[in-house]
Protein backbone atom coordinates (compact mmCIF):
# COMPACT_ATOMS: atom_id res chain seq x y z
CA UNK A 1 0.00 0.00 0.00
CA UNK A 2 2.86 2.29 0.98
CA UNK A 3 4.73 1.50 -2.28
CA UNK A 4 1.58 2.25 -4.25
CA UNK A 5 1.20 5.56 -2.42
CA UNK A 6 4.86 6.45 -3.06
CA UNK A 7 4.49 5.59 -6.75
CA UNK A 8 1.46 7.82 -6.98
CA UNK A 9 3.35 10.72 -5.41
CA UNK A 10 6.34 10.22 -7.73
CA UNK A 11 4.07 10.02 -10.79
CA UNK A 12 2.17 13.11 -9.74
CA UNK A 13 5.41 15.05 -9.16
CA UNK A 14 6.76 13.93 -12.56
CA UNK A 15 3.51 14.97 -14.23
CA UNK A 16 3.62 18.42 -12.62
CA UNK A 17 7.25 18.80 -13.69
CA UNK A 18 6.45 17.85 -17.30
CA UNK A 19 3.45 20.17 -17.46
CA UNK A 20 5.31 23.11 -15.93
CA UNK A 21 8.36 22.58 -18.19
CA UNK A 22 6.12 22.35 -21.24
CA UNK A 23 4.32 25.54 -20.20
CA UNK A 24 7.62 27.38 -19.75
CA UNK A 25 8.91 26.21 -23.12
CA UNK A 26 5.69 27.18 -24.89
CA UNK A 27 5.61 30.55 -23.11
CA UNK A 28 9.18 31.22 -24.17
CA UNK A 29 8.36 30.26 -27.72
CA UNK A 30 5.45 32.69 -28.03
CA UNK A 31 6.94 35.54 -25.96
CA UNK A 32 6.53 38.88 -27.70
CA UNK A 33 7.95 42.24 -26.74
CA UNK A 34 5.55 44.54 -24.84
CA UNK A 35 3.20 46.48 -27.09
CA UNK A 36 3.57 49.69 -25.13
CA UNK A 37 6.55 51.47 -23.67
CA UNK A 38 5.05 52.96 -20.56
CA UNK A 39 7.31 53.84 -17.66
CA UNK A 40 7.04 55.05 -14.13
CA UNK A 41 10.02 56.63 -12.45
CA UNK A 42 9.86 57.09 -8.72
CA UNK A 43 12.51 59.10 -6.93
CA UNK A 44 14.09 58.18 -3.64
CA UNK A 45 12.50 59.66 -0.50
CA UNK A 46 14.15 62.92 0.49
CA UNK A 47 13.66 65.86 2.81
CA UNK A 48 12.11 68.68 0.82
CA UNK A 49 14.60 71.57 0.69
CA UNK A 50 11.91 74.13 -0.11
CA UNK A 51 9.80 73.15 2.88
CA UNK A 52 12.76 73.40 5.26
CA UNK A 53 13.89 76.78 3.89
CA UNK A 54 10.53 78.44 3.47
CA UNK A 55 8.45 76.89 6.17
CA UNK A 56 10.93 75.87 8.84
CA UNK A 57 9.71 72.32 9.31
CA UNK A 58 10.91 69.16 7.69
CA UNK A 59 8.93 66.85 5.46
CA UNK A 60 9.70 63.63 3.67
CA UNK A 61 8.72 63.70 0.00
CA UNK A 62 8.55 61.25 -2.89
CA UNK A 63 8.15 62.38 -6.52
CA UNK A 64 7.13 60.23 -9.44
CA UNK A 65 6.70 60.63 -13.18
CA UNK A 66 4.78 58.52 -15.66
CA UNK A 67 5.22 58.50 -19.43
CA UNK A 68 3.71 56.31 -22.15
CA UNK A 69 4.29 55.96 -25.90
CA UNK A 70 0.56 55.52 -26.53
CA UNK A 71 -2.33 57.87 -25.84
CA UNK A 72 -4.26 56.88 -22.75
CA UNK A 73 -7.30 57.95 -20.77
CA UNK A 74 -8.68 57.45 -17.27
CA UNK A 75 -5.23 57.53 -15.74
CA UNK A 76 -4.96 56.84 -12.02
CA UNK A 77 -1.45 57.51 -10.81
CA UNK A 78 -0.60 56.69 -7.19
CA UNK A 79 2.46 57.43 -5.07
CA UNK A 80 2.91 56.02 -1.58
CA UNK A 81 5.46 56.70 1.15
CA UNK A 82 6.30 53.78 3.43
CA UNK A 83 8.32 53.70 6.62
CA UNK A 84 10.35 50.62 7.56
CA UNK A 85 9.27 49.18 10.86
CA UNK A 86 10.81 46.68 13.23
CA UNK A 87 8.25 44.00 12.51
CA UNK A 88 6.43 45.37 9.49
CA UNK A 89 6.43 48.47 7.32
CA UNK A 90 3.91 51.27 7.71
CA UNK A 91 2.32 53.29 4.96
CA UNK A 92 2.50 56.93 6.03
CA UNK A 93 1.05 58.77 3.04
CA UNK A 94 -0.56 58.12 -0.31
CA UNK A 95 -1.60 60.39 -3.14
CA UNK A 96 -3.62 59.37 -6.19
CA UNK A 97 -4.30 61.66 -9.06
CA UNK A 98 -7.07 60.75 -11.52
CA UNK A 99 -7.11 62.27 -14.99
CA UNK A 100 -10.22 61.13 -16.89
CA UNK A 101 -9.48 62.81 -20.24
CA UNK A 102 -7.11 61.79 -23.00
CA UNK A 103 -3.39 62.11 -22.35
CA UNK A 104 -1.24 62.60 -25.43
CA UNK A 105 1.54 60.22 -26.42
CA UNK A 106 4.78 60.75 -24.47
CA UNK A 107 3.29 63.43 -22.22
CA UNK A 108 4.96 63.42 -18.81
CA UNK A 109 2.52 63.14 -15.94
CA UNK A 110 3.98 64.12 -12.61
CA UNK A 111 2.84 63.30 -9.12
CA UNK A 112 4.77 65.65 -6.85
CA UNK A 113 2.22 66.21 -4.12
CA UNK A 114 3.15 63.28 -1.88
CA UNK A 115 4.79 64.49 1.32
CA UNK A 116 4.38 64.10 5.02
CA UNK A 117 5.48 66.41 7.82
CA UNK A 118 8.18 65.14 10.19
CA UNK A 119 7.18 65.13 13.85
CA UNK A 120 10.72 64.94 15.17
CA UNK A 121 14.27 64.24 14.03
CA UNK A 122 14.28 60.55 14.91
CA UNK A 123 16.07 58.58 12.18
CA UNK A 124 13.64 56.49 10.17
CA UNK A 125 13.98 54.54 6.95
CA UNK A 126 11.65 55.36 4.06
CA UNK A 127 10.89 54.06 0.60
CA UNK A 128 8.36 55.03 -2.04
CA UNK A 129 6.05 53.00 -4.24
CA UNK A 130 4.27 54.17 -7.40
CA UNK A 131 1.80 52.48 -9.71
CA UNK A 132 -0.72 53.46 -12.33
CA UNK A 133 -3.68 52.21 -14.27
CA UNK A 134 -5.15 53.60 -17.47
CA UNK A 135 -7.13 52.69 -20.54
CA UNK A 136 -4.78 52.16 -23.47
CA UNK A 137 -6.09 50.88 -26.81
CA UNK A 138 -9.49 50.44 -25.11
CA UNK A 139 -7.98 47.98 -22.64
CA UNK A 140 -7.54 48.61 -18.94
CA UNK A 141 -3.82 48.37 -18.24
CA UNK A 142 -2.19 48.30 -14.84
CA UNK A 143 1.48 48.68 -13.99
CA UNK A 144 3.22 46.65 -11.35
CA UNK A 145 4.12 48.71 -8.28
CA UNK A 146 7.49 50.38 -8.78
CA UNK A 147 9.57 50.75 -5.63
CA UNK A 148 12.25 53.39 -5.14
CA UNK A 149 15.78 52.31 -5.89
CA UNK A 150 16.85 52.81 -2.28
CA UNK A 151 15.42 52.76 1.19
CA UNK A 152 16.71 56.00 2.68
CA UNK A 153 17.37 56.78 6.31
CA UNK A 154 16.20 60.30 7.10
CA UNK A 155 16.17 62.34 10.33
CA UNK A 156 12.40 62.41 10.21
CA UNK A 157 10.11 60.67 12.65
CA UNK A 158 6.48 60.36 11.56
CA UNK B 1 11.17 59.02 -25.01
CA UNK B 2 13.19 58.83 -21.85
CA UNK B 3 12.99 59.48 -18.19
CA UNK B 4 16.33 61.12 -17.49
CA UNK B 5 18.08 59.64 -14.52
CA UNK B 6 19.34 62.24 -12.13
CA UNK B 7 19.67 62.11 -8.38
CA UNK B 8 16.29 63.65 -8.01
CA UNK B 9 13.78 65.47 -10.11
CA UNK B 10 12.77 67.92 -7.45
CA UNK B 11 11.51 71.10 -9.08
CA UNK B 12 12.71 73.89 -6.77
CA UNK B 13 10.66 76.66 -8.40
CA UNK B 14 7.48 74.60 -8.28
CA UNK B 15 8.07 73.57 -4.68
CA UNK B 16 8.83 77.12 -3.55
CA UNK B 17 5.60 78.43 -5.07
CA UNK B 18 3.68 75.51 -3.54
CA UNK B 19 5.13 76.01 -0.06
CA UNK B 20 4.56 79.76 -0.15
CA UNK B 21 0.90 79.13 -0.88
CA UNK B 22 0.77 76.45 1.82
CA UNK B 23 2.32 78.85 4.34
CA UNK B 24 -0.12 81.61 3.41
CA UNK B 25 -3.15 79.32 3.80
CA UNK B 26 -1.87 77.82 7.03
CA UNK B 27 -1.26 81.20 8.67
CA UNK B 28 -4.50 82.74 7.45
CA UNK B 29 -6.68 79.79 8.44
CA UNK B 30 -4.96 78.30 11.48
CA UNK B 31 -7.93 78.74 13.84
CA UNK B 32 -10.40 77.54 11.17
CA UNK B 33 -8.27 74.41 10.62
CA UNK B 34 -8.18 73.75 14.37
CA UNK B 35 -11.98 74.00 14.51
CA UNK B 36 -12.32 71.74 11.48
CA UNK B 37 -10.02 69.20 13.14
CA UNK B 38 -12.28 69.02 16.19
CA UNK B 39 -15.38 68.79 14.00
CA UNK B 40 -13.88 66.02 11.88
CA UNK B 41 -12.83 64.03 14.95
CA UNK B 42 -16.40 64.20 16.24
CA UNK B 43 -18.24 63.60 12.97
CA UNK B 44 -15.69 61.32 11.22
CA UNK B 45 -16.57 62.83 7.81
CA UNK B 46 -16.65 66.37 6.53
CA UNK B 47 -17.42 67.92 3.16
CA UNK B 48 -16.12 71.36 2.24
CA UNK B 49 -16.21 73.44 -0.90
CA UNK B 50 -13.00 75.21 -1.85
CA UNK B 51 -13.11 77.23 -5.07
CA UNK B 52 -14.90 74.95 -7.55
CA UNK B 53 -13.86 71.74 -5.84
CA UNK B 54 -15.49 69.56 -3.22
CA UNK B 55 -13.23 68.10 -0.57
CA UNK B 56 -14.51 65.11 1.36
CA UNK B 57 -12.51 64.22 4.47
CA UNK B 58 -12.94 60.87 6.20
CA UNK B 59 -11.28 59.79 9.38
CA UNK B 60 -10.36 56.16 9.94
CA UNK B 61 -8.62 54.42 12.83
CA UNK B 62 -5.10 55.16 11.67
CA UNK B 63 -5.39 58.21 9.50
CA UNK B 64 -7.35 60.64 7.41
CA UNK B 65 -8.25 60.58 3.73
CA UNK B 66 -9.33 63.34 1.43
CA UNK B 67 -11.10 63.18 -1.90
CA UNK B 68 -10.91 66.30 -4.04
CA UNK B 69 -13.40 66.32 -6.89
CA UNK B 70 -15.70 68.47 -8.99
CA UNK B 71 -19.35 68.03 -9.95
CA UNK B 72 -18.35 66.89 -13.42
CA UNK B 73 -17.07 63.33 -13.61
CA UNK B 74 -14.77 64.34 -16.45
CA UNK B 75 -12.68 66.63 -14.28
CA UNK B 76 -9.35 65.84 -12.68
CA UNK B 77 -9.61 64.56 -9.10
CA UNK B 78 -7.28 63.45 -6.33
CA UNK B 79 -7.31 61.21 -3.29
CA UNK B 80 -4.83 61.36 -0.44
CA UNK B 81 -4.35 59.61 2.83
CA UNK B 82 -1.98 60.26 5.72
CA UNK B 83 -1.21 58.24 8.79
CA UNK B 84 -2.11 60.04 11.99
CA UNK B 85 -1.93 57.32 14.58
CA UNK B 86 -4.57 56.25 17.05
CA UNK B 87 -4.61 59.05 19.60
CA UNK B 88 -7.07 61.93 19.48
CA UNK B 89 -4.35 64.38 20.56
CA UNK B 90 -2.14 63.45 17.65
CA UNK B 91 -5.06 63.73 15.24
CA UNK B 92 -5.89 67.19 16.59
CA UNK B 93 -2.27 68.24 16.20
CA UNK B 94 -1.71 66.85 12.70
CA UNK B 95 -5.05 67.48 10.99
CA UNK B 96 -4.54 71.25 10.46
CA UNK B 97 -1.42 70.44 8.39
CA UNK B 98 -3.49 68.03 6.30
CA UNK B 99 -6.26 70.60 5.76
CA UNK B 100 -3.67 73.19 4.68
CA UNK B 101 -2.02 70.67 2.36
CA UNK B 102 -5.31 69.65 0.74
CA UNK B 103 -6.44 73.24 0.20
CA UNK B 104 -3.00 74.09 -1.22
CA UNK B 105 -3.35 71.17 -3.66
CA UNK B 106 -6.72 72.57 -4.80
CA UNK B 107 -5.56 76.15 -5.19
CA UNK B 108 -2.20 75.24 -6.70
CA UNK B 109 -3.95 73.09 -9.28
CA UNK B 110 -4.30 69.32 -9.15
CA UNK B 111 -1.57 67.62 -11.10
CA UNK B 112 0.78 70.62 -10.92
Amino acid sequence: MSILKNNFVVTLFALILVVSTKTQVSLAAVATPPLTKCFIRVDNPHLSKSIIILRGFEAVKVNAVSICNKPMRNLKFTVEIHKKGLIRNHKVATETIKIPGWIATNKKIENKATWVKCENRKASRYFGVAYAEAIIDEKKMRTLPVTTEKTISLPCGT
Amino acid sequence: MSLDRGDNFEDAARDEAYIQLYHQLESQNSSRYEELAKELINKKTLVLKVDNFWIKYSLDRKGCSSHIFQDSENAISARSWIRLGWSRKKKERELPTFFAKTETDVKFGLGN
